[in-house]
């Protein structure tokens, strides 16, 4: 169920907002749970046992670890090599249940959504005809396993009391309104949430015009733009010509922003109006002047993520004792110097952390390829210095130019289905190819268009960040800016509907 | 809302009298929406303002009017009107009188000009609701008399669905006096239960849910008046109503006549508790067909549209609002132009012509040009649209003409007639793709030069045959009646428009000796007989046929239209000729066979002679 779907904004949405408001306090925890699997097993029954699967792994593995924790328990066992040789082992039981926590919670990822890109691969690589797996991918199942992931560490780190009721921690994996699409919300910064929140009026008020925000982010700008880069990327490269590889860069730059971060409002207004207060997950990405900027700007809670759990235990493994990595990074220190090795080790770190973000987004070469794009641009933004700040308007442009320029190629990559076919539209992009024009621009571009374009050019920057805020606005303010939002409601309303109508032309009954 | 807003403990008189008052407002104001919920009988009946009487004649054609008013009343609407063509031109005077709470009287002298029946009819007003169904308007009718003789005295209730018939016989020169008593519908609670839509618990929960919501939303205004904001109070109570407000009335009609087509049916429930994939898709398709308010937002979405763009757009149309001219979306309409599918087709028009061979049959194929090839400078200059994609499809389409031609079939493409022929008068409709009566009979010239090589005796109508006619309304379909142009309403979904600028005025031709035509309409075929044709014809194509058979069952003694395009069976497998039609071809034993179809379904014809 999609959020811009009339089944969840006129069926699902008033109904569980009705139940919620009705119920007493301790019932509405139980409410969104039962609202959440209703949520997710409207579209794939079958999956919801994955999905309860993984609360328990991670109920149990977080109860053991912290068990373990607590105790400091140490696992250990003797190998042995030969007849005199024997090789004592031993390794902390918290960190041994925690990697295996998140190994049973990758492996469900790895089977349902990277199996066959395996496969395809080792297929391609060494000749072989290992089938395919006939298997569709959960929804939500990269959003939850790492909320699930996030969980088990945060206990493992004795930042959180592990969930005794797993009834909560099953709220926290499946709230609906962050399920689908994110925000990865980690569980420290909402633990205290799950246990003690209110819902006030003032929430439910932001909720609902967040939701709003989201909606017609998504309904009005995401999908009109939408349309058009669909049209030109569906086109075959050799149809295409520069100006037309440009558009379709541009409104499918828009597109993807409006798409994600709507859905990130309505998830946002919608933790509001139950009580939670979710993170940000987007902050104007494209007035970034960087790469390093757009990352800290753009899908926030997926990028903190990988800060928290990815890119900081990779640099601070040379620091632990006495381990393989350690003893090889002092050797390289004394070798090359700390600057270089720092440098090395980042590199490392980043190459690993943005090869993963680029999986993570999908299971083929085009995401990886531009994860590592991605990578490439911060390290040597790192490298050179080339994030600082510029102080002269002519410099900020310039960086800005050169942000906005990485972006837009590296969501062509991002967009386009295979290798082959985003390097010939880069080729295109920039006249080293011209194809044959199949269709006149007005195809693909009108009025409608023109204006949606206009509009998400000016709404990604902030010009009206601060719309929703009421404190020490006046009335008139708060009026005018709802009245806003309840056009933009009924637009997208109408618009959404407007996606049923279905004319059947040959003949009358 | 929440924690924060919990209501009163005691009930406060002064707050009941107020919540009863607003409760009160809020259903005058929500008409409307109760109209939407299913009260429409009850809610426009109300705001009802006629009655309608019909008399229909229906003896055998006269030629004029086959009786007139001696005296009537003063109807403030009246027409009278020719029917359908299966009606054979039968005469139908419609009077619509003002309708108000009293018992009105009427009466009408009728003298009668010709033999025969007429049919009275009584029914309410009509309107339709929002998926092109008619609401059950109502007016209450009693006292009905003809020449003085008490047909009933009770009073009865008529819809325009469901009126009061009667049949009288009238012989020539004859008098009737026909009197009878009417007035807006009363309600009742009987009404309520039995007639309406909506349930009558519902409107009192519905009331009861109002009044409650009132009631707490005062209390909590009167507790936290310095905390909230009004207007934040008000996008809550506006945006929280807003998204119940689809599931209140989920229409189960089963059509939608705006859109041409059945709505979804709701999934049964052991088909939902099936556990498959997607589960809620089929339930969503439903709800997706039936909300509350469905086709209001759907317009409301395409008042924007089309004030916005200058070309109005949707996946299989374009509309030039500058103009008026509304054509297919010559992209989505796209075509295979790779060799093995216009061999398929060649193959298929020659494995017909075999067959035709064999029982001495002699066929001709009519190709109808598409409208955005005859008028491609019209879309070119407006559009922009000069297609390589387009040109393409032309030329393999060209090919497959050439290739069938090849083989001795005659092929008849009329495209440089009928570009000729635009520059004289309008050879399709500006709404639709069906060519007009002019291009229909451009195409017929063309084809009869083609036949006359092998029939030379069969006589060719010329345009002093027929009586022309003007009308800005579009008559192309099975029916014959004239309509708004169903193209540009159904795709655009614009009700706006009913008499947009760029209408245009188009000449229809009657042939002079029409009531020599007799004419069977079956459910997909249409059988004409003309005494002074040639030949026995059998016409198998598409949609463009409706406005042919104005002029080619004159040629022929017997034809026999099938019409292909119709929903008896799959789009894909209504062209299978051969299969579907093979023994009525041979039964009916035709000289001519002529198989007619449109550009756009040329690629159709690749299952022409299929069997499986």
């Amino acid at each position: 169920m999609l959020f811009s779907s009339t089944t969840f904004l006129f069926l699902f949405l008033p109904i569980v907002c009705a139940l919620h408001l009705l119920v007493r306090k301790e019932l509405k925890d139980y409410v969104l749970l039962l609202a959440s699997i209703f949520f997710y097993a409207w579209g794939e029954p079958r999956y919801v046992a994955v999905m309860l699967l993984t609360i328990i792994i991670n109920y149990v593995g977080a109860l053991w670890v912290a068990r373990f924790n607590s105790k400091k328990k140490v696992f250990g066992f003797t190998l042995l090599l030969g007849e005199h040789t024997k090789l004592n082992c031993s390794f902390p039981a918290a960190k041994l249940v925690l990697l295996l926590t998140i190994l049973g919670d990758l492996s469900f990822l790895f089977y349902f959504k990277y199996f066959n890109f395996f496969v395809e691969n080792i297929n391609a690589l060494f000749g072989g005809h290992i089938d395919f797996i006939k298997v569709i991918m959960p929804i939500g199942i990269s959003f939850y396993t790492f909320q699930a992931i996030s969980y088990v560490v945060d206990v493992y780190r004795e930042e959180v009391e592990p969930q005794k009721n797993i009834y909560k921690l099953a709220l926290y994996i499946t709230l609906f309104p962050q399920l689908v699409a994110g925000p990865i919300v980690k569980y420290h910064d909402v633990a205290d949430q799950i246990e003690h929140r209110t819902v006030d009026f003032e929430k439910v008020a932001y909720g609902v015009k967040r939701f709003i925000v989201g909606l017609a982010k998504k309904v009005l700008l995401a999908n009109t733009l939408g349309a058009v880069a669909d049209k030109v990327f569906t086109q075959p490269i050799d149809q295409l010509d520069c100006v037309t590889t440009w558009l379709g860069a541009i409104c499918y730059t828009f597109q993807i922003y409006y798409d994600f971060s709507g859905y990130s409002d309505m998830a946002i207004g919608l933790g509001s109006i139950f009580g939670f207060k979710f993170l940000e997950n987007f902050n104007y990405p494209y007035i970034s002047r960087s790469i390093t900027e757009y990352w800290r700007r753009w899908h926030i809670s997926l990028g903190s993520w990988f800060r928290d759990y990815m890119f900081m235990p990779i640099m601070f493994l040379p620091l632990a004792r006495n381990t393989a990595i350690s003893r090889s990074y002092r050797w390289v220190m004394k070798k090359v110097g700390s600057k270089v090795a720092n440098a090395i080790m980042t590199f490392i770190a980043l190459l690993i952390v943005w090869f993963s973000t680029g999986f993570w987004h999908g299971a083929g070469w085009t995401f990886i390829v531009w994860g590592l794009y991605n990578g490439f641009f911060i390290f040597i933004e790192t490298l050179t210095g080339w994030n600082r700040d510029r102080k002269s308007i002519g410099g900020k442009a310039l960086q800005h130019f050169y942000a906005m320029l990485v972006i837009i190629l590296g969501l062509v990559i991002f967009r386009s289905d295979t290798m082959n076919y985003a390097w010939h539209y880069l080729l295109t992009m920039f006249g080293a190819e011209r194809g044959e024009t199949m269709y006149h621009l007005i195809y693909y571009v009108d009025r409608i268009e023109i204006i949606a374009l206009t509009v998400g050019i000016a709404c990604s920057a902030p010009l009206c960040s601060k719309m929703l805020e009421v404190e020490g606005r006046s009335q008139l303010r708060i009026a005018a800016v709802n009245l806003w939002l309840l056009a933009l409601f009924i637009l997208s309303a109408a618009s959404i509907a407007a996606s049923t109508y279905n004319p059947f032309i040959y003949f009358r009954f | 809302m929440g924690e924060h807003l919990k209501p009163n403990q005691t009930m406060n008189k002064k707050r009941i009298l107020f919540s009863i008052f607003l409760t009160f407002l809020v259903n005058v104001l929500a008409i409307p929406l109760w109209t939407k919920c299913g009260y429409s009988s009850f809610v426009q009946t109300l705001f009802n303002k006629e009655a309608r009487l019909e008399f229909v004649y229906t003896g055998a054609v006269t030629g004029d009017e086959p009786f007139h008013f001696q005296s009537t009343p003063k109807p403030f609407y009246s027409s009278w009107y020719y029917g359908r063509e299966d009606d054979a031109h039968r005469a139908c005077a419609d009077l619509c009188y003002k309708a108000g709470g009293k018992w009105q009287k009427l009466s009408f002298l009728l003298n009668a000009r010709h033999d025969g029946e007429v049919k009275m009819l009584i029914k309410g007003s009509s309107t339709q609701d929002e998926y092109g169904n008619n609401y059950p308007i109502l007016t209450d009718w009693r006292n009905i008399k003809i020449n003085g003789e008490v047909i009933s005295n009770t009073s009865g209730t008529v819809s325009n669905e469901k009126p009061f018939c009667k049949r009288i016989h009238i012989k020539r020169g004859e008098y009737l006096r026909i009197e009878a008593e009417f007035r807006k519908h009363r309600f009742t609670i009987h009404d309520f239960i039995f007639l309406e839509r909506g349930s009558l618990w519902f409107l009192i929960t519905g009331n009861l849910l109002i009044f409650f919501l009132i009631y707490r939303l005062l209390s909590c205004l009167a507790e936290r008046r310095e905390r909230l904001r009004p207007s934040d109070t008000l996008l809550l109570v506006f945006f929280f109503p807003c998204l119940f407000l689809p599931m209140i009335n989920i229409s189960d009609a089963v059509k939608s006549v705006r859109e041409n087509r059945v709505l979804a049916i709701k999934p049964k429930l052991e088909e939902i508790l099936k556990g498959d994939i997607n589960t809620g898709g089929g339930y969503e398709k439903w709800f997706n067909d039936h909300f509350c308010g469905r086709v209001a937002l759907t317009k409301l979405h395409d008042v924007f549209r089309n004030k916005i763009s200058e070309i109005v757009r949707t996946k299989r149309a374009l509309y030039f609002k500058e103009n008026g001219w509304e054509f297919f979306n010559p992209i989505v309409q796209g075509w295979d132009y790779r060799p093995h599918f216009m061999q398929s087709i060649v193959h298929n028009l020659v494995q017909l012509n075999q067959f035709c061979q064999q029982n001495r049959i002699k066929l001709y194929v009519l190709e109808v040009p598409r409208k955005e090839s005859v008028y491609k400078q019209l879309l070119s200059d407006k559009y922009g649209f000069d297609s390589k994609e387009f040109i393409k499809v032309s030329q393999a389409q060209e090919n497959i003409r050439k290739e069938v031609r090849k083989h001795h079939i005659p092929y008849v493409y009329p495209y440089e007639a009928l570009s000729s022929a635009a520059q004289q008068d309008f050879v399709f409709f500006k709404w639709k793709h069906h060519w007009t009566d002019w291009g229909a009979f451009v195409g017929f010239r063309e084809l009869m030069k083609e036949i006359s090589k092998d029939f030379p005796d069969i006589p060719v109508s010329s345009l002093d045959d027929y009586n022309k006619t003007q009308s800005w309304l579009i008559r192309d379909e099975y029916d014959r009646k004239y309509n708004l142009g169903w193209h540009l309403y159904q795709f655009f979904n614009n009700e706006g428009q009913d008499d947009p600028p760029n209408r245009a005025l188009y000449n229809y031709y009657n042939h002079k000796k029409g009531e020599n035509m007799v004419l069977k309409i079956g459910k997909f075929t249409k059988d004409f007989t003309y005494p002074e044709g040639k030949c026995k014809v059998i016409l198998i194509g598409t949609s463009h046929n409706e406005n042919f058979c104005q002029f080619l069952p004159y040629s022929a003694a017997q034809t026999k239209y099938i019409r292909l395009n119709m929903n008896q069976v799959g789009e894909v497998d209504q062209y299978k000729v051969l299969k579907l039609y093979g023994k009525d071809i041979l039964a009916f034993k035709p000289d001519i066979l002529i198989l007619s179809i449109s550009t756009e379904d040329l690629s159709r014809l690749r299952n022409l002679c299929s069997i499986k």
